[in-house]
């Protein structure tokens, strides 16, 4: 892209602020932090206010904030959900209200920055951990997925390398991706509506990831 | 193994301490009921209705006649629903007595020790059927009580005399010896039934014993067995110096050992989810070498017995001893009882581990598929199929353990050669 990516950071620990602000910058190309705080003032404030994509801990001294999530999405900001929370649960309920996408602590530099570029361009990403919990979703709310693509989920969670999983179910890591990116889409279109959702949703069938057909 | 008792089976329910006494206690609690409703019923009802003469106010004998009608109703009714006297046998026993008193007090003098006085011989069958649950004392307490009345208000006549009181205590003494003796029968009763009920406690005591330390003797043996195939060459290896522990192989060998060992310890821990539980313990051996481990769980885990779980974690242990700094261990589970959608799906748990090393050392992780018996030798019960897989790529190991429920066995078809008419057929398998 000619214009680069910019983002906004809000945790609560200093430590993961200075370590993802490093990352950022070490990226490349580079992304650049506009805002980075302890809370979500810097996202409401200029000039973070103007930076669609937010990077947020989920846990900002206390209970998730669904919430703050909430509002965020409500205003259209691709939020990137990066929390210390392992269990399926948090994952799902931040999709459902519609957090761009979710990623533990545990997943690294690569993902992160990886999150934050496909937040920008509305492209799907889903983490390792993410793929985790859609392919174990026993909710009634869950969308139809093939067996194919909850194969492809878990062994994306199981072994966190798109190579890996093509090697291993002997397809290519572009169909590996697909397979991904798709369910992610199929994610989109179920529960309650967000701007993000949709956002999301017309991008895929305009990169061809989906037609009307399988929505 | 976390419950010798529970796989030893069915354990016989210990008698609650009671029981056998209420069973011999109802059986004579019968008996006192219908012995003292005959007597009252066929023997001295007639003599009541027939001597009304012989009382100076003939309503005292035929008042004594009806309480006495009346309290073997209602002790009918509770020997019938078979319920404890309680409070009730000390109303009963008064209602008796004041009608025995008022008899002995309302007869003519001269019929006092005669037929037309009966009911003073009565109170002591109502004593042994209303006290016959108590200890001894009470039911002589009470004979001898309304004895001691019974003389009192004959001394008290003007018409007493020697020979009365002498045929007072004959009679007293012949009625009282019939009742004393089913009393004492029931003391006699009751202590056979405390000491059978003491003897069952103890054997049942003395065989669950045994059947711990039975259990106890078979985990041990199960254990050494397990230890003896694979740890106690390695370590006599080790201890003649035909191993040398600077070799890389033998220090895989070593942590392998040593994860077997800590799963081993760690499948006799109560917990409620073992198979995490033993995963975390190969996990920690692996860490303690300096293996950063990075374990992450998602959906549920069905319960699965124990050799299920040693064939998943087995290859896991393997490729932990193999990793050279970092693994990555994955736990994904689904049980059909967490779908809320996605009925007919079956329940499978699937072990991952991805390690780096993997061409430094030659680490054996075997393929391949084996079919475990559930509890009880069936599928059911959590028996099913262990598959591993294996991939290599670069310096990656991914192997991947999953067991899978064994659905009720489907009908397959098969085209076969029939021998005799060298025709394809249809094979039902």
């Amino acid at each position: 892209m000619s214009t680069g990516v910019n983002v906004v950071l809000v945790d609560d620990h200093p430590a993961i602020l200075a370590g993802v602000q490093a990352w950022m910058a070490l990226a490349s190309p580079p992304v650049e932090v506009v805002a980075a705080g302890s809370d979500l003032s810097v996202a409401w404030l200029e000039p973070g206010r103007s930076v669609p994509v937010v990077v947020m801990d989920l846990q900002l001294g206390g209970a998730p904030a669904y919430a703050d999530l909430s509002r965020l999405v409500e205003h259209g900001r691709q939020v990137v959900v990066y929390s210390m929370r392992e269990d399926s649960d948090t994952a799902l309920t931040c999709l459902e209200i519609g957090a761009f996408t979710y990623l533990t602590k545990a997943e690294g530099q690569a993902h992160l920055v990886d999150a934050v570029r496909a937040a920008a361009e509305s492209r799907p990403y889903v983490s390792p951990s993410l793929a985790g919990a859609m392919g174990v979703d026993s909710r009634r709310i869950r969308p139809d997925l093939a067996p194919r693509e909850i194969d492809v989920l878990l062994e994306w969670f199981r072994c966190e390398s798109k190579d890996l999983v093509a090697q291993k179910l002997g397809i290519s890591a572009r169909t590996v991706s697909t397979y991904i990116d798709r369910v992610r889409i199929k994610y989109a279109n179920t529960g309650r509506p967000a701007s993000t959702k949709a956002t999301l949703v017309a991008r895929a069938i305009q990169d061809g990831l989906v037609s009307l057909d399988d929505l | 193994m976390t419950d010798p008792l529970g796989t030893a089976g069915p354990t016989a329910p210990i008698p609650r301490p009671t029981v056998i006494a209420d069973e011999f206690l109802r059986g004579l609690r019968i008996a006192a009921m219908s012995v003292t409703s005959v007597v009252l019923i066929f023997i001295h009802l007639p003599v009541a209705l027939q001597f009304t003469d012989a009382y100076r106010w003939p309503a005292a004998d035929l008042g004594a006649l009806v309480a006495m009608l009346a309290v073997v109703a209602v002790a009918a009714v509770f020997v019938a629903l078979d319920r404890p006297w309680s409070w009730l046998r000390w109303v009963l026993l008064a209602v008796v007595f004041v009608a025995c008193v008022g008899g002995t007090v309302a007869v003519e003098p001269e019929y006092l020790i005669d037929t037309p006085h009966w009911s003073w011989e009565m109170f002591g069958w109502f004593a042994v059927l209303l006290l016959l649950d108590l200890r001894l004392r009470w039911f002589f307490g009470a004979l001898l009580g309304q004895y001691a009345v019974t003389a009192a208000l004959i001394l008290g006549q003007d018409a007493a005399h020697a020979p009365m009181l002498v045929e007072f205590g004959v009679t007293g003494l012949l009625a009282g010896a019939w009742q004393s003796t089913v009393a004492l029968f029931s003391i006699a009763l009751r202590r056979s039934a405390e000491v059978a009920l003491r003897t069952a406690v103890e054997e049942e005591q003395l065989r669950t014993f045994e059947r711990v330390a039975e259990q106890l003797h078979r985990d041990r043996q199960a254990r050494y067995a397990d230890l003896a195939v694979t740890t106690a060459p390695l370590l006599a290896g080790l201890a003649s110096g035909q191993l040398n522990p600077a070799d890389s192989g033998v220090q895989r060998a070593c942590s392998v050992e040593a994860s077997r060992m800590r799963r081993l310890f760690a499948e006799s821990d109560d917990v409620a989810d073992p198979l995490e539980h033993e995963i975390h313990a190969c996990v920690d051996v692996a860490e303690r070498r300096g293996t950063a481990v990075q374990m992450s769980t998602r959906g549920s885990l069905p319960a699965l017995p124990l050799p299920v779980r040693r064939a998943l974690t087995e290859p896991v242990i393997a490729a932990l001893a193999g990793a050279r700094s970092a693994a990555r261990v994955t736990v994904t589970g689904q049980t059909s009882a967490a779908l809320e959608q996605g009925v007919g799906m079956q329940d499978s748990v699937t072990l991952s581990v991805v390690t780096d090393g993997a061409q430094d050392g030659a680490v054996e992780v075997p393929e391949g598929e084996q079919i475990l018996p559930g509890a009880g030798g069936g599928i059911g019960r959590a028996g099913g199929r262990v598959r591993v897989s294996r991939l290599r790529s670069g310096d990656r190991l991914w192997v991947e353990v999953t067991w899978q429920a064994q659905p009720a066995q489907p009908i397959r078809t098969v085209r076969a050669m029939d021998d005799r008419t060298n025709r394809q057929r249809t094979v039902r398998v």
